[in-house]
């Protein structure tokens, strides 16, 4: 089966109804892309497809054959992307492990809205848990990446 | 835990761990170095001759910051370069671990002690090691050590010598450490007390932060388990037909008390452990449910039963006998809910086991291999990866036992993980406590007060029956409530019955603070209430006029909280734990659409600051910890077995459930550091609670608050 991750096509040998998170993690030794509950209720596993969001924990690996899949290791192809670099900037992570999905849900936020709103924080990362407490780090992380990205950052 | 271990262990040692007494660690500052590479000069730091500089972490890094914050008290009273310092955990060895005991040692992270108990070693060993490459400059120079100074990364003297750390490192290898290092003055040191950039954020934001999980090892397999849902019981029979026609599965293989699934890789094990058909002996606990479980706390209660006397002062009991308030409060059993999963590696050879997994207790770790393996401690290997969460879970090495003893009948390095719902259903999870508390009131003043407080003592798991009666065992279930509880009272009785329930109970991010705090904040609310008082006065009338600093963080944090706007309220508590001091406020309204929390304001006094935005982000974690406990925390047990299993019913506060988190630093320089990982945990379910009753006159007496105020008010 082929299957394009971060731009690049791959061809595996893998049961079809496979999730994609264990393909990336166990087949392609991507481990960027964390598992939490296996369920799609945590977020940990967020990758894109075709540029949404998606929990690969439950994608099984047959759905995504032929398309793209960006995980958090493709993110900035080679270099940081503005929401990684806001990331740094406010210091959010602490455990760190949930922070690959926020990143991912984050990316599919702002390009769908520049400028969010808290609500439409809310509501694209509501479903991505941090047991750390990160959130009220996070939420200004987003804002932060927002404006970087719209070229307001002001450096 | 050694079966002749003393009392005088268990006081330094559990009671220290537990109840967040600074522990002295056991080191040495001596080291050896046989190999080319980076050269150690004492335990904790090593130089190689490029200069950069790597600082082993005698505690693991789980979020809270310590592989920041330790190399930041290293670089320090080193003169070292920062951005040539990094860190990483050192392995299982007798210089890394806390003295618990006369003999008895463990390296283990807990308690908020990292920084507290290693700060000064650290500072000591990078103290050492400048001293050490000081006089190897100056023998070098033939100058006298005395004329050299240090400053980022380099030696330096008057008459134009220079010298790298790594140009000078061999030599100062070579030099013997001085016994009594000299530590900076508070004035001169440069790093501590600078929020620094946390050396961890970068791995952690593009995916190449290796955790437990992340191990790779070559020719590895995968294993998945499922241990008997029933606490106690063991394995019965085992259908594996399904389970092995699943592409991909190698194994299945019966233990005592659970089965493993081992495959090529993780996915195909889970399947076969969900097409396993087991029966189960389920023994003694089958019967084990939530209502039976209150029911033997309440009973707890009940002023007749024998209980241990914590506190007392003046005639509590006999001026009780008249209450004007007799209340009863009930808190859950909560789950760690790490993020990560329960994992471990472990590849074994006759003589030798490496272990690779997120663990806050390496010494339990390679003390679990050594009585599965039957090998040598010293051919045992821990290596502490990052942990994706840890709250005091990962201090138990239950997984790492099975992952061991799986490895064992596999022919390949092994990595054990467990699904969400295993880790949920085999937890060592925070003791569910009930508490009876009563109030007289006379004259306008509270004039008794009296907190019974029932749920299992977690020290029983772990200490021998013996010695189940001497205070520091009876006593654990009522800290918080004792002796750093911030307030005086004339008359008072804290008394505490350990209950026996089967329920694996084990230490959860601030352990019996999280409960004990909630009783006594809620307490005085009611107490203020009942008697038309402020609640904030009324604190501070029963704060001593020798501790000025339990007021000035009450008067921070009430100070920046300010008054609410119309429709907003307040609530307010104050707690110490592990040498530290936090009050918040919590902000809420209560409308049509139920409860919405605004905002938490914290103010802490910890004493010296190492890192001050670590300090910000692990109040802000501690305080978010609490308030998700507090809306929908809760295990709930029925036929012997947890009743949860995932996050859709075990709900963690979420982002647009998360307030803002304003945190003050209330400094009092040259003040012993106190532990930050747990002290924004305690505060946070009564400060909630309190501004609950402001808004509604409802009182939360019973944790989580859950779906109750659904729909209620405007």
């Amino acid at each position: 089966m082929k299957v394009i991750v971060n731009g690049t096509e791959v061809e595996i040998e893998v049961d079809g109804g496979t999730p994609v998170l264990w393909v990336l993690r166990d087949h392609l030794d991507m481990t960027g892309t964390k598992f939490g509950c296996g369920i799609a209720q945590c977020g940990a596993c967020t990758v894109h497809l075709d540029g949404q969001p998606i929990r690969s924990c439950v994608t099984p690996v047959s759905e995504v054959e032929g398309r793209e899949i960006t995980t958090i290791e493709g993110l900035g192809a080679g270099e940081l992307h503005p929401v990684q670099e806001a990331w740094i900037e406010l210091s959010v992570p602490q455990c760190g492990y949930c922070q690959s999905g926020q990143i991912m849900s984050t990316v599919a936020l702002l390009r769908a809205r520049p400028e969010p709103t808290d609500a439409d924080i809310d509501a694209a990362l509501s479903a991505n848990l941090c047991r750390c407490g990160t959130y009220p780090r996070i939420r200004k992380a987003v804002h932060r990446a927002a404006k970087m990205m719209r070229g307001e950052d002001g450096s | 835990m050694p079966v002749n271990v003393s009392r005088r262990s268990f006081l330094a040692g559990v009671g220290g761990l537990v109840l967040g007494v600074y522990l002295r660690p056991h080191s040495a500052l001596g080291a050896t170095n046989t190999e080319e590479g980076p050269l150690q000069l004492n335990a904790f730091l090593a130089i190689a001759r490029n200069g950069e500089i790597t600082v082993f972490l005698p505690s693991s890094e789980m979020g809270q910051g310590i592989n920041t914050s330790l190399p930041q008290l290293v670089a320090d009273e080193l003169d070292a370069r920062w951005s040539q310092v990094r860190a990483e955990h050192a392995p299982e060895g007798k210089e890394y671990r806390l003295t618990l005991g006369p003999g008895y040692t463990k390296m283990i992270t807990g308690g908020s002690n990292s920084v507290r108990s290693w700060g000064e070693p650290m500072r000591r060993a990078g103290a050492a090691a400048r001293a050490m490459l000081v006089c190897a400059a100056a023998m070098r120079w033939n100058v006298d050590a005395a004329e050299c100074t240090t400053s980022d990364s380099t030696v330096s003297h008057p008459d134009g010598h220079q010298a790298g750390y790594g140009e000078l490192v061999e030599d100062a290898s070579r030099r013997r450490a001085p016994k009594h290092p000299v530590l900076k003055s508070r004035e001169q040191l440069k790093l501590v007390g600078k929020s620094l950039p946390r050396k961890d954020i970068r791995a952690k934001v593009d995916g190449s932060a290796k955790f437990g999980i992340d191990i790779r090892i070559p020719g590895m397999v995968r294993a998945c388990t499922v241990a008997c849902p029933v606490f106690g019981g063991r394995v019965g029979s085992v259908d594996d037909s399904e389970a092995r026609a699943i592409s991909g599965v190698r194994e299945v293989l019966v233990f005592d008390d659970f089965v493993a699934v081992v495959a090529d890789t993780w996915w195909p094990a889970k399947l076969a452990v969900a097409a396993l058909k087991i029966s189960w002996q389920e023994g003694a606990n089958a019967d084990l449910d939530s209502a039976g479980i209150s029911q033997t706390l309440r009973k707890g209660l009940d002023l007749q039963v024998k209980a241990a006397t914590g506190r007392k002062q003046g005639q509590a009991a006999k001026l009780l006998e008249s209450a004007d308030i007799d209340v009863q409060y009930e808190v859950p059993y909560l789950d760690h809910a790490t993020m990560e999963p329960m994992n471990c590696t472990v590849q074994l050879s006759p003589d030798r086991c490496d272990i690779w997994t997120g663990t806050q207790a390496q010494s339990d770790a390679k003390e679990e291999a050594v009585a599965v393996t039957g090998l040598k401690p010293r051919q045992v290997h821990v290596h502490t990866t990052l942990l994706g969460g840890g709250y005091g879970r990962r201090a138990m090495s239950d997984f790492v036992r099975q992952a061991v003893q799986i490895a064992t009948r596999v022919d390949a390095p092994v990595q054990l993980i467990w699904t969400r719902e295993e880790t949920f259903r085999h937890g060592f999870y925070r003791p569910a406590f009930a508490g009876r508390l009563r109030a007289r009131l006379a004259g306008g003043r509270l004039e008794a007060v009296h907190f019974r407080v029932c749920g299992s003592n977690i020290l029983h798991n772990i200490v021998p029956k013996p010695f189940h009666g001497l205070p520091l065992i009876s006593h654990f279930p009522m800290e918080g409530l004792l002796d750093t509880s911030p307030y005086v009272f004339d008359n008072v009785l804290v008394d505490g019955v350990s209950a026996d329930l089967p329920v694996p109970v084990g230490f959860w991010r601030s352990v019996g603070h999280s409960h004990n705090a909630f009783f006594m904040e809620s307490l005085l609310d009611e107490i203020a209430h009942a008697l038309g008082q402020d609640p904030v006065e009324l604190r501070r009338t029963l704060i001593s006029d020798e501790q000025p600093r339990f007021r000035a963080v009450l008067d921070a944090a009430v100070e920046r909280a300010g008054t609410p706007e119309a429709g907003r309220y307040h609530g307010v508590a104050l707690h110490k734990c592990f040498g530290s001091i936090c009050a918040q406020v919590v902000e809420v309204s209560v409308g049509k659409g139920g409860l919405r929390i605004h905002k938490l304001w914290a103010a802490i006094d910890c004493g010296e600051v190492v890192n001050p935005d670590i300090v910000e982000a692990q109040i802000m974690g501690g305080a978010l910890h609490g308030l998700s406990a507090a809306l929908g925390g809760r295990l709930e047990f029925a036929r012997g077995r947890v009743v949860q299993s995932n996050f859709h019913d075990y709900p963690l506060l979420k982002m647009h459930q998360a307030p803002e988190v304003e945190v003050q630093i209330v400094h009092t320089p040259g003040a012993p550091i106190g532990g930050i990982g747990e002290l924004g945990t305690p505060p946070a379910a009564p400060a909630l609670c309190n501004a609950i009753f402001a808004a509604t006159g409802k009182r939360i007496r019973t944790l989580p608050i859950g779906n109750v105020l659904h729909g209620e008010g405007a």
